[in-house]
């Protein structure tokens, strides 16, 4: 595994994204501003959908709506920060690929994934806005939140390690 | 003015924000989980002004289902920022980022006063689904706008005032 990763990081450093990302001087800033955008797209709207499977917010709507509404911003939140997050891994492959807290950010993030498509096939079938939603489905949106609060600490912890 | 900015820059919390490894970058994670909430739970209600989304959720309600949760994760985006300034006062006072990112902070505060005293006085006529009219989608699209500016300032003032909080004074 090792082997493979200091492969993929001497790859990286030869391409031309890699330049790109190490000269120009305001590519960083402009791939985390839009990683940070993406962020808030998906955490506030899994936040927001777990809020309404808990009855605390937005019960004029059916927790089945309000996935309608919703998940789609997370799918492509989620599209959005793998390619910011690709471009950044350009920019450091050898400081960020070598990271613990990288590699236990990508393996939360398989876990968030799994949590997330969970939790909107169980929200699909709360049609009626007044209709309590099952332990199971309330588990999975309290966890996916903490899923979700450990990778931004992840990542944000990443740039200090 | 600098002054007070060294006093606050001297201060247990400031110097404990400059001093201390942990302090930075605990404080920078709440920072992103409070603004990442706002942002993304106002852009809810700004897409919604616009029509563009949640049209059938009338205006009044969907707001209201937000708001309490945006301003919660406000008050914590306030409190975590003003520890992360006190790290280092004068430099993010002195820092052109910074100061676009306060004063858009502001325009979007009053975005929203006049979007409420103005634009919602006569809400019963609208509230029902679709778009409301043109100065509710203005102040959908002036805040989405807003924010995500205010996105962009914050993270340039990470690269403009360096990684100088971890150095001892």
């Amino acid at each position: 595994m090792a082997e493979l990763i200091d492969g993929l990081v001497s790859w990286l450093e030869g391409t031309g994204l890699h330049q790109t990302m190490q000269t120009v001087e305001w590519a960083v800033p402009a791939v985390q501003t839009i990683h940070i955008l993406a962020i808030a797209a998906v955490f506030a709207s899994s936040l927001a959908l777990s809020l309404r499977v808990f009855h605390l917010a937005g019960s004029d709507w059916s927790a089945a709506q309000w996935g309608a509404r919703l998940n789609g911003w997370v799918v492509w939140g989620l599209v959005v920060l793998l390619l910011s997050g690709a471009l950044m891994i350009c920019g450091e492959p050898g400081r960020s690929l070598n990271n613990a807290l990288f590699q236990t950010k990508m393996i939360l993030l398989v876990v968030a994934l799994a949590l997330f498509f969970a939790l909107a096939r169980g929200v699909r079938a709360l049609v009626r806005p007044e209709q309590p939603a099952l332990g199971s489905v309330r588990l999975l949106a309290g966890l996916l939140i903490l899923v979700w609060l450990a990778i931004i600490v992840c990542g944000r912890w990443i740039a200090y390690t | 003015m600098y002054e007070t900015l060294d006093a606050i820059a001297a201060s247990p919390i400031g110097d404990y924000m400059a001093a201390n490894a942990f302090a930075f970058p605990a404080v920078e994670t709440v920072h992103v989980v409070a603004i990442t909430t706002v942002i993304g739970f106002i852009a809810i209600v700004d897409l919604r002004l616009l029509g563009l989304a949640s049209a059938s959720y009338p205006i009044s309600r969907l707001s209201r289902a937000l708001l309490p949760t945006t301003w919660i994760a406000f008050a914590l985006a306030v409190v975590s920022g003003a520890l992360l300034f006190t790290s280092q006062p004068a430099t993010y006072f002195d820092n052109t980022a910074f100061r676009i990112k306060m004063a858009l902070i502001l325009l979007a505060g009053l975005n929203m006063l006049a979007f409420h005293f103005l634009t919602l006085r006569n809400i019963e006529a609208w509230d029902t689904g679709g778009p409301g009219p043109a100065a509710a989608r203005l102040a959908g699209l002036l805040s989405l706008l807003i924010w995500v500016v205010v996105v962009a300032c914050g993270r340039w003032i990470g690269f403009t005032t360096s990684t100088a909080f971890c150095q001892p004074r």
